[in-house]
């Protein structure tokens, strides 16, 4: 939800109920400023410490956005990462909505339509002119329907000063953190996959596909991003933008401060 | 000193790889009674169990928490191609980075080899460092080669 579509809902008199809705988050958010208000004035020690407590868990949360790990982004994506954007800021709501404020989203989904490139689709030939057995190569051309890559390890957990836990879908479904073109295809998922997750070195079929009963990226002849590749082309388009403007080459030293917290002191 | 933290097997526990109805996809990839099965051992050798997390086409992802001071994370990736195939990796970035070889991750993959090569449910276990895996050489009789 972006700011335009916000001002629109509270203006928007054809449906009263997403009107009505949009009023009481200004509300909402208008009382806690009044509160906090008062609170200053009575208290002033308890307000700013509430102050740095929430620009320390703003830094946390930058910080958690640039674990540097996991995902892949080729720049034929980018049409499919644009829609994906699109998408997010609904989902993604007020925290992606004060992000892009903050890190220039705007320019990013500019930047990112701008970017727009056409990808073919590859076809049984393309695959099997490399060596892949055709029941493989079939089915490498599928659409794929997995989960996508996301760029926060599902094991990331939150830090402490911010509840500890998994990190909200809310963020690592975003367009940010998660890469799943539509309409591409399973082959091209998996290499992806398998140039930024160091971890990740093939993986089994349906037994429909055949007497193969999976593939090994080594054996067809994928190669693996070093770290900082992996770091970079498993970033979404717009968390690499983000990144870039706001952070510029921040991004290893977050990262270990990351680990820091969310490492070795993990929560259970 | 040359670590292999990589590791093919086959193994006697039953295939847990679920297709849909259609055989058109894969519900459940497989991998996860392995991970349990792992988790298990490794819980007998000290390591607390943190979580098994489903990674769907990349496999399982079991993390456990142990090491001399109790606090190294580590993460054990379990897919399965034609034979099984996992990896014990450090989940803190700045150690990969930076202490690849550390002694909590040599003791446990040392604790992990002997293990399984006394555990008859592993058959025929090979260990691999990244570029040797898939390309033909047979792999060492233990992931540490001082």
């Amino acid at each position: 939800m972006d700011g335009a579509a916000f001002g629109a809902r509270l203006l928007n008199g054809f449906d009263p109920d997403q009107q009505d809705a949009a009023w009481d988050d200004v509300s909402r958010v208008a009382g806690a400023g009044v509160g906090f208000a008062k609170e200053a004035v009575s208290d002033p020690s308890t307000a700013v410490a509430r102050v740095k407590k929430g620009i320390e868990g703003w830094a946390e949360d930058l910080a958690v956005k640039t674990v540097p790990e996991a995902s892949p982004v080729a720049d034929t994506f980018r049409g499919e990462v644009d829609r994906q954007f699109g998408i997010g800021l609904n989902q993604g709501g007020l925290l992606f909505d004060a992000a892009s404020l903050l890190e220039g989203g705007a320019a990013i989904k500019g930047l990112s339509r701008m970017g727009k490139v056409a990808r073919g689709l590859k076809t049984v030939d393309h695959y099997v002119a490399k060596g892949v057995p055709p029941s493989i190569a079939a089915y490498f051309v599928e659409p794929y329907t997995g989960m996508g890559h996301h760029y926060l390890p599902r094991r990331t957990r939150l830090p402490d000063l911010l509840g500890g836990g998994p990190i909200p879908p809310v963020i690592s479904e975003s367009p940010f953190f998660l890469l799943k073109p539509e309409g591409i295809q399973r082959g091209d998922m998996y290499e992806l996959h398998y140039r930024v997750d160091p971890h990740f070195n093939g993986g089994r079929v349906p037994r429909r596909v055949g007497n193969v009963k999976g593939w090994s990226g080594k054996k067809l002849g994928w190669e693996k991003e070093d770290s900082l590749g992996q770091i970079w082309y498993g970033a979404p388009d717009p968390l690499k933008a983000t990144a870039a403007g706001a952070l510029g080459t921040g991004l290893v030293g977050f990262g270990a401060w990351v680990d820091e917290h969310d490492g070795e002191e993990r929560r259970r | 000193m040359k670590m292999r933290p990589w590791a093919e097997f086959a193994s006697t526990l039953p295939s847990d790889q679920i297709d849909s109805e259609d055989e058109m996809d894969i519900l459940q990839y497989p991998g996860k009674l392995l991970s349990e099965t792992l988790a298990e051992i490794l819980k007998g050798l000290g390591y607390e169990i943190i979580e098994l997390i489903c990674l769907h086409e990349r496999g399982w992802e079991l993390i456990i928490r142990g090491g001399p001071k109790g606090r190294s994370v580590f993460g054990i990736r379990v897919t399965q191609i034609e034979k099984y195939l996992i990896v014990l990796f450090q989940t803190s970035w700045f150690r990969t980075t930076f202490a690849r070889r550390h002694p909590d991750l040599v003791s446990v993959l040392t604790q992990l080899a002997e293990a399984m090569a006394s555990d008859a449910r592993f058959i025929d276990v090979r260990w691999f460092a990244q570029e040797e895996i898939h390309s033909g050489i047979p792999g060492a009789l233990r992931p540490i080669e001082p």
